[in-house]
């Protein structure tokens, strides 16, 4: 199983900030977070497609730069998501 | 006024004077205001001739043409300077109040000359313009001597600095408000070298716009754009700068324990997150801002105050490998009472760090040591023990100790939070920006991480060239106006330009704005070129050039800088000596300059 990490606001939605996944891809994934959480599905994704400013890496990579929500996952993956952030 | 009242107010405090000389409306139309009429200014002030810390430096305190006018984010300003620490040319903003009152007072400009013979301060207000002892004052720390001079949000406001500028600290900074700071390449040094202990401004004049129908309507569209946007409307107000900590950490870009590695295993410690969670008391805003993204904080001790922002949190946290986010709230406060910049101060105190533990440094400094935080920051702004050393800049310190390779610093300037050998573009950032190591004038946080506007290849060099000098351009007419550059994640120029138009009652596009950008950023290059550097200093410390990030997302990349840095130079216009060519200079309007 994948760990997965959650930040920012995302983390009320669920007891633990680091959680496993068995899903291969992101999609999958995300569909099991949501399984658990609706409202984190809604407030990470929109008619199946990520929210805009949405970030999620796999070990440190930007799904956006690889295969989007098809990206592989395995086990020893980390997979990060964000809401929107800003600063710096 | 409507933009500009056309005035400067000029100081010389060997000679007593008090001068108020008009401003050349050319010149403030080619610049604006803020860094880059800061620039020119200083263009014709002081040349190589002229030592730091010497009473020839000028200290150029700038307003925009859109301060205080309550256009969202219109109370910032910037000091203009020779930097002590660096040798370039200084720029710093600051946000808070100040800025918007000194624009009340009814000049655009004040210039601070020569040096006085004893302490004293300014005080500018609608009954006129006083030099007034300051001896009394001399010693204290910023939070005092603020509430001393009856800082007032509104009415009254009060630049200081503290025992660090008094000191002749190198990097020491100019407080205003109490707790915000010109921080970056040492202005506190250069005001604390004029025995200028504050300045007070207290104003009755308006910044009214020329077209008032046009201005309230671009407030209500910025207003829009700003609450539509979940970066300005939530991320920042919920978690302040800080938040980015967890992200730049996970793809492994956060320079840890002096860029040894770029990663912090303890960075949700010192985020935005924890902030959130473990101090935060409430957040505040800087004057007309709806953003809020000012955290207060509260520490165990009670003591409570701004910060910790991304850069300090970062600083006196993974540059250092300390993750107890109260110590480093500590080391902030008192930083921001002695007048101090965190980003220097904790990027030094790491570099002693690494001296220390390679046996370099005679001292038992270590990584982690974040009970010995506070005493470093007290003996560097009073110069005492090791502290003097620090004080000197870690160019200096590194380079004492027979390790120059250990300085992270750019032109003398110490890098911020962002290893660039997982963020080449920041890479090339850090290495042509002007006042040296600095994010604040050309980020690639946004294309590189955030997906703003929209991402691109963080370990990519081809074209990086052109986004760097367009984001640097941008940076410098937002520093120029002066806007906040978090509005310019939800508000774009072209946003900013119609605001400037109904303001001043002159046509802006936001081509007109980004040609003023780029004609700053060159005026500033030209600035450093009469100053004697050269193409050899637009580099980077050794470490990220050549030793490979060893774990993590980055593991195995430097920064690949001399393809980007001949791309960046054809893209500027400039020669491959990084010298501005002369059809370029004739473009924007600078050749006279270059042979003045
Ligand atoms: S966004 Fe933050 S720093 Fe910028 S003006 Fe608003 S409160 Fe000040």
């Amino acid at each position: 199983m994948a760990q997965v990490k959650l930040f920012g606001n995302l983390r009320q939605y669920y007891e633990q900030r680091q959680l496993t996944a068995a899903g291969d891809t992101i999609g999958a994934v995300l569909a099991e977070l949501c399984a658990e959480s609706s409202a984190f599905c809604a407030a990470v994704t929109e008619d199946g497609a990520l929210r805009p400013f949405i970030k999620i890496t796999v070990n440190g990579r930007d799904i956006q730069l690889e295969n989007g929500l098809d990206t592989a996952v395995t086990d020893e993956d980390t997979v990060a998501i964000f809401p929107p952030i800003a600063g710096g | 006024m409507h933009g500009w009242s056309g005035k400067i107010l000029d100081i010389d405090l060997s000679s007593g004077s008090v001068e108020t000389r008009p401003l050349d409306m050319e010149i403030a139309r080619q610049f604006l205001g803020g860094r880059g009429l800061g620039a020119r200014l200083l263009w014709d002030l002081v040349g190589p001739e002229v030592e730091p810390l010497s009473p020839e430096n000028v200290l150029i305190f700038t307003t925009g043409p859109i301060t205080a006018s309550a256009s969202q984010t219109s109370n910032r300003f910037n000091v203009s300077s020779k930097s002590p620490l660096t040798g370039t040319i200084l720029h710093a903003n600051s946000g808070g109040w100040w800025g918007m009152q000194f624009k009340r007072t009814g000049y655009d400009v004040l210039i601070v000359r020569g040096r006085a013979e004893k302490p004293v301060m300014i005080e500018i207000a609608p009954e006129g313009v006083k030099i007034a002892d300051a001896s009394h004052l001399w010693g204290k720390g910023v939070f005092e001597t603020t509430e001393l001079l009856g800082q007032n949000r509104n009415k009254r406001n009060v630049m200081c600095i503290g025992p660090a500028g008094e000191n002749l600290v190198r990097i020491a900074a100019i407080m205003n408000d109490g707790e915000r700071a010109l921080a970056r390449g040492g202005p506190g040094a250069v005001m604390g070298s004029k025995n200028l202990k504050a300045i007070v401004v207290e104003g009755k004049e308006k910044n009214q716009p020329a077209d008032k129908d046009q201005f309230k309507f671009m407030q209500y569209e910025t207003g829009k754009l700003l609450k539509a946007s979940p970066l300005t409307s939530q991320a920042l107000p919920e978690f302040g700068t800080a938040v980015v900590m967890n992200v730049v950490n996970e793809i492994g870009a956060l320079p840890t324990r002096n860029f040894q590695q770029s990663q912090f295993e303890h960075a949700d410690r010192i985020s935005g997150e924890a902030i959130t969670d473990e101090i935060l008391v409430k957040n505040q805003a800087c004057w007309a801002c709806p953003i809020t993204c000012t955290r207060i904080s509260k520490t165990a001790s009670g003591n409570e105050g701004e910060g910790p922002e991304f850069e300090t949190a970062w600083a006196f946290g993974a540059q250092c490998g300390i993750d107890d986010l109260d110590l480093i709230t500590e080391a902030n406060f008192l930083c921001n009472d002695m007048g101090l910049d965190t980003i220097y101060m904790g990027n030094t105190i790491g570099c002693a760090m690494e001296l220390a533990e390679r046996g370099l440094l005679d001292s038992d400094l270590r990584f982690g040591q974040a009970e010995k935080l506070q005493d470093l920051v007290r003996d560097t702004a009073y110069r005492q023990g090791i502290g003097d050393e620090l004080a000197e800049g870690s160019v200096r310190l590194a380079a004492k100790h027979g390790a120059p390779e250990l300085s992270m610093t750019v032109k003398g300037l110490e890098l911020p939070a962002y290893d660039p050998r997982g963020m080449q573009g920041q890479g090339l950032v850090y290495a042509t920006s002007n006042r040296g190591a600095c994010h604040e004038t050309g980020n690639m946080l946004g294309p590189e991480v955030l997906a703003l506007p929209r991402l691109i290849d963080r370990f990519a060099t081809q074209g990086k060239a052109g986004i760097v000098s367009v984001h640097q351009n941008s940076a410098a007419v937002i520093d120029s106006l002066v806007y906040c550059k978090f509005a310019n994640m939800a508000v774009a120029e072209e946003f900013f330009a119609r605001t400037l138009t109904a303001v001043t009652g002159e046509p802006y596009t936001a081509d007109d704005l980004m040609k003023v950008g780029e004609r700053v950023w060159t005026l500033e290059r030209l600035y450093n070129l009469r100053e004697g550097f050269t193409k050899e200093d637009d580099t980077l410390p050794d470490r990220l050039l050549n030793d490979p990030v060893v774990a993590g997302p980055s593991a195995g990349f430097t920064v690949n800088l001399a393809p980007m840095l001949e791309e960046y130079y054809q893209f500027r216009g400039w020669d491959e000596n990084g010298v501005p060519k002369e059809a370029k200079l004739k473009e924007l309007g600078l050749d006279t300059l270059r042979s003045s």
